[in-house]
């Protein structure tokens, strides 16, 4: 089952005195567990950071991030890295390990960690998942962007997580490449029953959530409900009007 | 010298851990924790120094057998230095391995 995500009034301030900067401003939205929700806004409105605070990746000034009814605020070190073992992230730069096959990309995560599972079966099995069964032992340079954000988002996955953050996954795909790299984070968020969060500055991208909180200058400024099939009523109108050209 | 050559190792691991910061970052974002990563740099230290004195070594005892014919002596003379620059290089990557929590920062995965 997905985990539910409650944010509230999350400020996050990089820089001290006159010269700080307000990444985030006040930050409140919930998710319902197994929702597929987008994050849009243009660059430098806070998604990434949005994404790295319920990640436990950076610490909130203040506010509460509530994850699968856990305080990710009050986490210290050693509770956070297990923390983030239960989540998954992907990243528009996709950060493999280009000296590894495809496999043993998906394979990392687990490296320092003892699992009750078969981690080579479970890895062969999401590569084929992605449409990668015939690549498990390609180097990275042998793929494609779209194949090695598709290894990315099977290492995402390996340790079976209830959130996937996803951080504009397809900002460096062409249409088609977008295309596909959504769809198939759509399908598996059903299959594995997982929480999607997806940062996106790509209207297309947040219009296959059913819901989208838009961000401006570290603030949500509004969500927009699209429905499960996508954009319905009078909500096309005003996404477009609020999520339009950057 | 031997000074020099353990501050070029120290640089070069430090050098290749910036360049990885992404890797990193990433790994770190899978949960790996800071202890692990820097378990990563310092076998990656020993590992290089381990090939590097060994090849080294081997080198000096064929170089001992071609010229003298004093291989067997020259073997326990390379044994030597692969184990010290092994632990050499060891050590060399102790003070980058101590800063990869702040190398692998999470600013480093977001977009550019």
């Amino acid at each position: 089952m997905g985990f539910e995500v409650r944010v509230q009034g999350v400020d996050k301030r990089y820089g001290g005195g006159a010269g700080a900067v307000a990444a985030l401003d006040g930050v409140s939205f919930d998710v319902r567990p197994g929702a597929a929700v987008a994050i849009q806004g243009p660059s430098g409105s806070g998604k990434s950071t949005l994404l790295q605070v319920i990640g436990a990746m950076e610490r909130a000034d203040a506010g509460s991030v509530l994850v699968d009814g856990r305080e990710v605020t009050a986490m210290g070190d050693r509770e956070q890295a297990a923390y983030r073992r239960r989540i998954g992230f992907v990243f528009q730069r996709i950060h493999l390990i280009g000296a590894l096959s495809a496999l043993d990309n998906v394979l990392a995560p687990l490296v320092p960690f003892k699992t009750d599972f078969d981690r080579v079966a479970r890895a062969r099995g999401l590569l084929a998942a992605v449409g990668l069964r015939d690549r498990e032992r390609s180097l990275l340079g042998q793929l494609s962007g779209g194949e090695q954000q598709r290894v990315a988002i099977a290492r995402a996955l390996v340790g079976a997580p209830g959130l996937l953050l996803a951080d504009e996954p397809t900002g460096n795909l062409d249409s088609s490449g977008t295309e596909e790299v959504v769809g198939l984070l759509m399908d598996l968020r059903e299959e594995h029953r997982m929480t999607l969060l997806i940062a996106t500055h790509d209207p297309e991208v947040a219009a296959r959530c059913e819901r989208v909180v838009i961000l401006r200058d570290g603030r949500a400024i509004d969500e927009v409900a699209l429905g499960d099939e996508g954009i319905e009523g009078g909500g096309l109108d005003r996404f477009i009007g609020l999520a339009g050209p950057d | 010298m031997a000074a020099l050559a353990f501050g070029s190792v120290a640089d070069v691991c430090f050098l290749n851990m910036r360049e990885r910061a992404g890797e990193l970052a990433s790994l770190r974002a899978t949960g790996w924790r800071a202890r692990d990563l820097r378990r990563m740099v310092l076998l990656e230290g020993a590992l290089t120094g381990l090939v590097g004195s060994g090849l080294g070594g081997a080198l000096g005892v064929g170089l001992a057998a071609w010229i003298g014919g004093r291989a067997v002596a020259a073997v326990g003379l390379a044994a030597v230095v692969a184990v010290g620059g092994t632990v050499a290089a060891l050590l060399a990557c102790a003070g980058p391995a101590a800063r990869v929590g702040a190398v692998a920062a999470p600013a480093v995965l977001a977009q550019e």
